[in-house]
C-alpha cells in the first residue's frame, strides 16, 4: 500500500512554533516515566521550617545507588520585592540540586549562596539552581482553608494553577554549575533538562508540604491536608521571558533533534490502519483536550482569541471523527484523519490532533524520548566551493532570501543583553539606542547578506580559500554548512521583523519542556504551569504516570 | 574560584565580541581560550595579556589565498588569523595527504594548538618542529607541547600536517586528552585577576540600563499575584 506522509516543511515557522502543545516526548513526561520505572527513591531528610514556613528542607533522591539532594530555602519576602523579572534580587524560596548527600558544611555553603541566585557561586557538584515566588493569593487562600479544616475550591485552584512559581531554573554550567557534558557523563541525568524537570517536580512537592505545614502551625487542632483530587490539579508555575528565544537560535542541532523525534514518532504512526478501540480512545483524548481549553484561564486577548478558535475547530474535528466512527473506517489510516485538520483547522488544533495521536502508541515515542540530545558542534567544511555553498543557501534558506530588508519593518527589532543582570531584551532599532550591540540572531539577514556578496566572488573558490580572505563570514558560513542535514534546525522566519511575536519561540521550547496553561503577560513573557495534573510521589503508579496530559478539574474523580 | 567550561567560553566569546571580533571569529577565539584553560595552559591569563594589542584591531585576513611553503604572520595574533589559516591548511592536507609550511614571525603559536586539536577529529595530525627540535605533536589520544610553545617563545617553525599520525616518543612527557574531561568535571580555575579584566571586556557587549529598556525591553508589566 502506498505510504502517505505529512508535510513538515513549514513546521518551523513562528506561527506553527507558537501553536505547539506538550506531548509524550516532553521532558517532564519522560522524566516522570524514568522516576517510576527506574525506581527512583525520593525521601525528605530535613524539614526544618518555622511557624511561618521559613527555613530549610532537603529531599534526597536515590537513583541506581547514586544520591542527589534537592535543598530548599524558604524566607520572608516583602510584597514589594516580589518580581518575576530576571532583575529581581530576592525570592520567597530558592533551590539547588546537588550531586551527592549533603553534610552540614555543604549545607552551610549552599545557604550562603543559593538564596543569592545569580550573585552567589556554585561548584560543579551543583547541577541545578532555581528560585520560586509564592502566588500569594492562592497560597494564603489554601493555607486558610486547610487551617480551618476545609478543602479549597478546585475552581479557585484552577484560576491560578500553582502555589509557587519558578522564575528561573538554571543548569548546564550557568553560574559555576556542572556543565551538561559533565552532568550527562557522571550523573543519571543523561537527557537534556532531565535534572531541571526533576527539580521542578520536587519543588511542586515542596510547595504542597509548605502550605500544609503553614496551615498546621496556624491551627494545629483543626488543620487538614489537601485531598489528592484537589492537590493533583496544582502544578508548579513558571514565568518565562525572552531568554528562551536566543537559546533556540544558538542550539539549532538540539532543536532539530527534538523536532526530528517528534516527526519520526508521527511518521511511524500515521500509516497504521485505524482500529475501533484506538479510535474511541482518540476521541476521548481529544474531548479531554477540548475540556482543558475551556477550563484554562488567561486575560490575554491574543491567547483568548487563539483558544476560542481552537475550541471551535477542535469541536469540528471531533464531530468529523465521530461520523467516521459511526460509519466504516476499514481502509482508513490515521493520516486520513490528520489531513482533515491540515485543511480545516487552525495550527493549535492541528497540533492537538497530532500530540494526542502519539498517546495511542506509547511504544513508538518511548525510546525516542530517551534520545533527545545531539552533538552540537558546528564545523567548517573547508573543501566546499562557493558555488556549492550558494546552491545550499538557495535550497535551504529560500525563506530568508525572500525577506525584503530594504523595508524598515523587516529590520525593525534587535535582540540584546541588558547590563542589568544580563536580562535578555528586545529593542526597536530606529527608536532605541544599543542596536550596535545586538546579538547575532538575525539569521535571515546574515544569510541574505552573504548570498548577495558571494554572487560577486569567484564561485570556484573553496570555502577555506574564501574565509582566509573574508573571516567576517566564518560564523554564518559555519552555520549554513553545519545545518545542511538538519531540516528543523532553523526558525524559518525573520525574527527581526516588526511583526515578530517573540512568545511563539518561548511556547515552542516550553512545549518540549511539557509546560501547559499558556498565559501570556505581553508579547515577550508569559506564565505557564508544569506538572499540572501529574500524580504526586505518594500516588504515582503505572496507570497514572502518563495519563495527565491536558488535565482538567474532573480528571481525578 | 572555580568556573564551568560554559562560563569560560561564554565570557571569552563576549569579550572577543567586545574587542571587535566579528561573528564566528569571536567563537573560534573563545574556543581557543577555553581549550587552553581546560588543559591548564592559562588561556584566560594569556587572553588578558594580549587584549590591548587586539582591541578594536581585528585583522584576521590574509591577502593571498594560494598555498605557499612559507607564511609570514608579521606578529599578528593567531587568535585572529589562526582559525582561517588552519582551515585553509586542513583543506590542502586533505587534498595532498601531507603538507609542510614554514611559519615566520608567529607571536603566539600556542593559540594554534587548540585548532590543531580540532583538526585531529578530522584525522589531520600535526607536528611543529624547527632544527630537529620538536615543539608539538598532536596525535589521536595524546598531545605533546614543548615549554617554548607554552611560553609562546618560538616565532619561527615548520608546521607539518598529515593524514597519518605522528608518533610521540615514549621518553617525551605528553598530555592525555582526558585532562579536558577531568577539568570540565571539577571546574576550571582561571587566574582571577585576569578573569575580572576579561569580564570587563565582556561587559562592553551589554546594552546599558535605561528606564525605557527596563520598561519595554523584556515586555513590561509584572503582575504580582
Amino acid at each position: 500500500m502506498l505510504q502517505q506522509s505529512l508535510n513538515f516543511s513549514d513546521i518551523m515557522t513562528l506561527d506553527k512554533m507558537g501553536s505547539r502543545y506538550p506531548s509524550r516526548l516532553s521532558f517532564s513526561r519522560s522524566m516522570l516515566r524514568r522516576l517510576l520505572f527506574d525506581n527512583w527513591k525520593i525521601s525528605k531528610s530535613k524539614f526544618d521550617l518555622d511557624d511561618n514556613g521559613y527555613g530549610t528542607a532537603v529531599y534526597e533522591i536515590t537513583i541506581n545507588q547514586n544520591i542527589y539532594s534537592l535543598v530548599c530555602f524558604s524566607q520572608h519576602l516583602d510584597n514589594a520585592d516580589r518580581s518575576d523579572r530576571v532583575i529581581a534580587e530576592k525570592w520567597d524560596t530558592a533551590y539547588s540540586l546537588i550531586n551527592g548527600k549533603l553534610d552540614d558544611q555543604e549545607l552551610d555553603r549552599l545557604k550562603k549562596n543559593v538564596p543569592l541566585q545569580e550573585s552567589g557561586r556554585n561548584s560543579s557538584k551543583e547541577l541545578i539552581l532555581s528560585r520560586a515566588n509564592k502566588s500569594v493569593r492562592l497560597f494564603e487562600y489554601v493555607a486558610n482553608c486547610l487551617s480551618n479544616g476545609l478543602q479549597p475550591d478546585i475552581n479557585e485552584i484552577n484560576k491560578v494553577g500553582y502555589l509557587l512559581r519558578t522564575t528561573a531554573v538554571y543548569g548546564s554550567g550557568k553560574f559555576g554549575l556542572s556543565d551538561f557534558a559533565n552532568t550527562k557523563e557522571v550523573t543519571d541525568f543523561n537527557q537534556p533538562f532531565r535534572a531541571e524537570m526533576l527539580s521542578v517536580y520536587i519543588i511542586r512537592e515542596f510547595s504542597v508540604e509548605l502550605v500544609e505545614h503553614v496551615a498546621k502551625k496556624q491551627n494545629p487542632s483543626k488543620a487538614v491536608k489537601l485531598e489528592d483530587k484537589i492537590k493533583q490539579h496544582l502544578g508548579i508555575g513558571n514565568s518565562t521571558g525572552l531568554g528562551m528565544a536566543p537559546f533556540i537560535i544558538k542550539h539549532p542541532k538540539l532543536i532539530n533533534k527534538w523536532m526530528n523525534q517528534y516527526t519520526e514518532s508521527l511518521n511511524k504512526i500515521i500509516n497504521k490502519n485505524i482500529v475501533s478501540e484506538k479510535l474511541s480512545s482518540y476521541i476521548q483524548l481529544l474531548e479531554k483536550a477540548l475540556l482543558y481549553l475551556k477550563e484554562v484561564t488567561t486575560f490575554d486577548e491574543y491567547q483568548i482569541t487563539k483558544n476560542t478558535k481552537t475550541v471551535e475547530d477542535l469541536k469540528i474535528y471531533i464531530n468529523h471523527i465521530i461520523k467516521i466512527e459511526n460509519s466504516t473506517f476499514n481502509n482508513l489510516t490515521w493520516i486520513d484523519l490528520i489531513k482533515f485538520t491540515t485543511s480545516n483547522s487552525n495550527y493549535d488544533t492541528q497540533e492537538i490532533a497530532r500530540v494526542q495521536l502519539l498517546e495511542l502508541y506509547p511504544e513508538i515515542s518511548e525510546n525516542l524520548a530517551e534520545d533527545m540530545s545531539d552533538v552540537e558542534e558546528m564545523k567548517i567544511n573547508e573543501s566546499q566551493t562557493l558555488r556549492e555553498l550558494n546552491s545550499l543557501i538557495e535550497k535551504d534558506y529560500q525563506w530568508a532570501l525572500e525577506v525584503d530588508f530594504s523595508k524598515k519593518d523587516n529590520d525593525y527589532l534587535f535582540w540584546y543583553i541588558s547590563a542589568a543582570k544580563l536580562e535578555p531584551r528586545l529593542g526597536e532599532r530606529y527608536n532605541e539606542e544599543g542596536s550596535e550591540l545586538e546579538q547575532n540572531l538575525g539569521v535571515a539577514k546574515m544569510v541574505q547578506n552573504l548570498h548577495l556578496i558571494i554572487q560577486k566572488e569567484d564561485l570556484d573558490l573553496s570555502v577555506s580559500e574564501y574565509l582566509i580572505l573574508k573571516p567576517e563570514f566564518r560564523g554564518i558560513i559555519r552555520r549554513i554548512q553545519s545545518l545542511e542535514q538538519y531540516p528543523f534546525a532553523e526558525v524559518q522566519d525573520n525574527i527581526l521583523s516588526k511583526e515578530t511575536i517573540p512568545i511563539n519561540m518561548l511556547r515552542f521550547k516550553l512545549s518540549f519542556f511539557g509546560a501547559n496553561r499558556y498565559d501570556p503577560k505581553s508579547d515577550r513573557w508569559l506564565r505557564v504551569s508544569f506538572f499540572s495534573g501529574a500524580p504526586f510521589l505518594s500516588n504515582l503508579n503505572e496507570q497514572n504516570v502518563d495519563s495527565w496530559g491536558f488535565a482538567t478539574m474532573n480528571s481525578y474523580n | 574560584m572555580s568556573y564551568s567550561y560554559y562560563e569560560v567560553y561564554t565570557n571569552a566569546q563576549r569579550a572577543f565580541s567586545g574587542l571587535g571580533f566579528p561573528y564566528g571569529a569571536d567563537e573560534d577565539a573563545a574556543y581557543i581560550i577555553s581549550w587552553l584553560e581546560a588543559f591548564e595552559l592559562e588561556g584566560i591569563h594569556l587572553f588578558y595579556n594580549i587584549q590591548k594589542k587586539i582591541d578594536s584591531n581585528f585583522n584576521g585576513a590574509l591577502e593571498n589565498n594560494k598555498l605557499t611553503n612559507k607564511i609570514n604572520l608579521e606578529k599578528r595574533s593567531c587568535l585572529m588569523i589562526g582559525p582561517g589559516l588552519i582551515d585553509f591548511l586542513n583543506f590542502h592536507t586533505l587534498k595532498n595527504n601531507k603538507i609542510n609550511i614554514e611559519f615566520q614571525n608567529c607571536s603566539d603559536p600556542l593559540f594554534l594548538i587548540p585548532l590543531l586539536y580540532r583538526a585531529v577529529k578530522k584525522n589531520i595530525f600535526s607536528k611543529i618542529i624547527n632544527h630537529n627540535k620538536i615543539y608539538a605533536i598532536l596525535g589521536k589520544n595524546q598531545i605533546f607541547i614543548h615549554n617554548d610553545i607554552k611560553n609562546n617563545d618560538c616565532a619561527n617553525f615548520f608546521l607539518k600536517l598529515s593524514t597519518n599520525e605522528y608518533q610521540i616518543s615514549k621518553e617525551i612527557k605528553s598530555l592525555d586528552y582526558n585532562l579536558l574531561n577531568k577539568n570540565i568535571s571539577n571546574g576550571l580555575n582561571p587566574n582571577q585577576s585576569s578573569w575580572d579584566k576579561i569580564s570587563d571586556l565582556a561587559f562592553r557587549t551589554f546594552v546599558p540600563e535605561s528606564e525605557e529598556s527596563r520598561e519595554k525591553g523584556a515586555g513590561g508589566g509584572d503582575a504580582n499575584d
